[in-house]
């Protein structure tokens, strides 16, 4: 059984760190927070966090800082690009003025992967990871799933198609792996012959059991009419080679990588587009005004799942 | 041990690593920080012919103060080598080297964006290895066989 305590004081680094039923605590209670939010409206009192963002990135910082602010805590207001960037100072010593400020919690966005457990093991305070370069964005995946379990009630039996970069893209990874803990979920992988999902992570994908496939993408319309739900991700320009040939090569898959509304015309009534966004244009601007659409949604889950993390690992008192 | 062997070099006290695959002992020299300034002399050979390996290194170090971890860095380069002790001659005990379960500051994560390979930030590596799974960065968690194994420059 998952206790509330259980969280007290922990490190949100990669969502390996949670078991299954950690993870689905964290849903209901983000669940219960989005359900009745003025019951957690002071639970957050006399608490600081410390956003400390290396990269920029408007929505996830502005998430955790309205889910503080939302519950009463308080934000440091700390501009790391003035003060230690600019300065040339250290990840470490950066992170330890920090921690002499009195934080509460940390929350870390940077371009190095393996930054944020690095975060983790200097500081006495618990550490969330926003992303860390290529490597983890635990809060997008806790979202990601929030979001499935509140289409279609329950995560487990899912049929999800993920497109996109399936190379690169780091919310793919996590969640690809993140479905493959949950019982007989489906998932169909969509992408250009050159941004494939890697072997290591199919492999580790074949050893957790998770039933899966590769597609191309003219397949993209049939598979998704076999699916509840498609996970649409963002190809970016820097993943293809710089000189004019990259160039070429990344128009001709931005070309074919486009989610038409006429491909939607079969698929089922319940079914969803998700995105982590930012999205450019992956996704045809009609579908935005369509039933199937559902990443503002998707994105704004997100305040509540960051509200459930910071509730429990500060050891928030709901009222 | 018999007369040919003794010619890269006779020692009284220290340590002598024998069965080393050819090649392999200078950067097992190099783990082991020899060529910094120190007591006692140390002997080097390679190419040695071997019952067991064909052709083997042998490393022979004098009055040598050699920590369990920097014996366990030679199973990095080559298993199965054998560290002998040598107290007044005579072979004390012998060690089988073993790859240590972690790894910090010597070993690189092979992720060139990993945080412990940033030179501004100075961070030392920090690798855990099993001996089933091989090896996994803590920081990246990036994990890696053998074959992508990268050495800080000593």
């Amino acid at each position: 059984m998952v206790a509330k305590e259980d969280f007290l004081g922990r490190d949100v680094v990669s969502i390996d760190d949670f078991s299954v039923d950690e993870i689905n605590y964290i849903l209901e209670l983000a669940r219960e927070i989005k359900d009745n939010p003025a019951q957690f409206r002071d639970s957050m009192n006399g608490r600081m966090m410390s956003p400390l963002f290396f990269e920029p990135s408007t929505r996830t910082s502005s998430s955790f800082q309205a889910a503080i602010l939302q519950m009463g805590g308080r934000v440091l207001d700390f501009d790391v690009h003035a003060s230690s960037i600019k300065k040339g100072e250290t990840l470490r010593d950066t992170l330890r003025t920090i921690q002499g400020y009195g934080s509460d919690v940390v929350v870390i966005r940077h371009n190095k992967d393996g930054s944020a457990r690095f975060a983790a093991d200097v500081l006495e305070v618990p550490v969330i990871n926003a992303g860390d370069g290529q490597n983890q964005h635990p809060t997008q995946t806790l979202l990601d799933l929030f979001t499935i379990k509140e289409i279609r009630g329950e995560i487990g039996n899912a049929k999800i198609a993920i497109a996109g970069d399936l190379k690169y893209g780091r919310t793919a990874h996590s969640l690809a792996i993140a479905l493959a803990r949950y019982k007989n979920c489906e998932v169909f992988f969509i992408s250009p012959d050159s941004l494939k999902m890697p072997s290591d992570l199919l492999h580790k994908l074949r050893e957790m059991g998770c039933c899966f496939s590769e597609h191309s993408l003219e397949e993209f319309k049939k598979v998704i009419e076999n699916c509840d739900i498609v996970y649409v991700t963002r190809v970016q320009r820097e993943r293809f080679p710089e000189g004019p040939e990259g160039e070429q090569e990344y128009k001709k898959v931005v070309e074919r990588y486009h989610l038409k509304m006429d491909m939607l015309e079969n698929v089922r009534p319940e079914f969803k587009v998700m995105h982590p966004l930012p999205k450019v244009n992956e996704i045809e601007a009609v579908i935005d005004n369509t039933k199937y659409a559902y990443y503002f949604q998707q994105a704004k889950n997100g305040l509540f799942i960051r509200k459930a993390l910071l509730f429990l690992i500060m050891g928030g008192q709901d009222g | 041990m018999d007369k040919k062997d003794r010619i890269i070099g006779y020692i009284e006290n220290g340590i002598a690593i024998d069965h080393i695959p050819l090649g392999k002992v200078w950067k097992i020299a190099e783990l082991l920080g020899i060529g910094e300034e120190r007591e006692g002399r140390v002997s080097l050979g390679d190419g040695y012919e071997s019952s067991k390996i064909g052709k083997k290194g042998i490393l022979k170090i004098e009055r040598a103060s050699i920590s369990e971890y920097q014996l366990n860095l030679i199973a990095l380069v080559a298993k199965d080598v054998v560290v002998s002790i040598i107290v007044d001659g005579k072979v004390q005990k012998k060690i089988k080297a073993e790859i240590p379960q972690i790894l910090r500051g010597i070993v690189l994560c092979p992720n060139a964006n990993c945080v412990s390979n940033d030179g501004h930030e100075k961070i030392d590596s920090f690798i855990h290895f099993d001996s089933n799974k091989g090896f996994r960065c803590h920081y990246c968690s990036r994990e890696f066989q053998k074959d992508e194994l990268k050495y800080r420059d000593l």
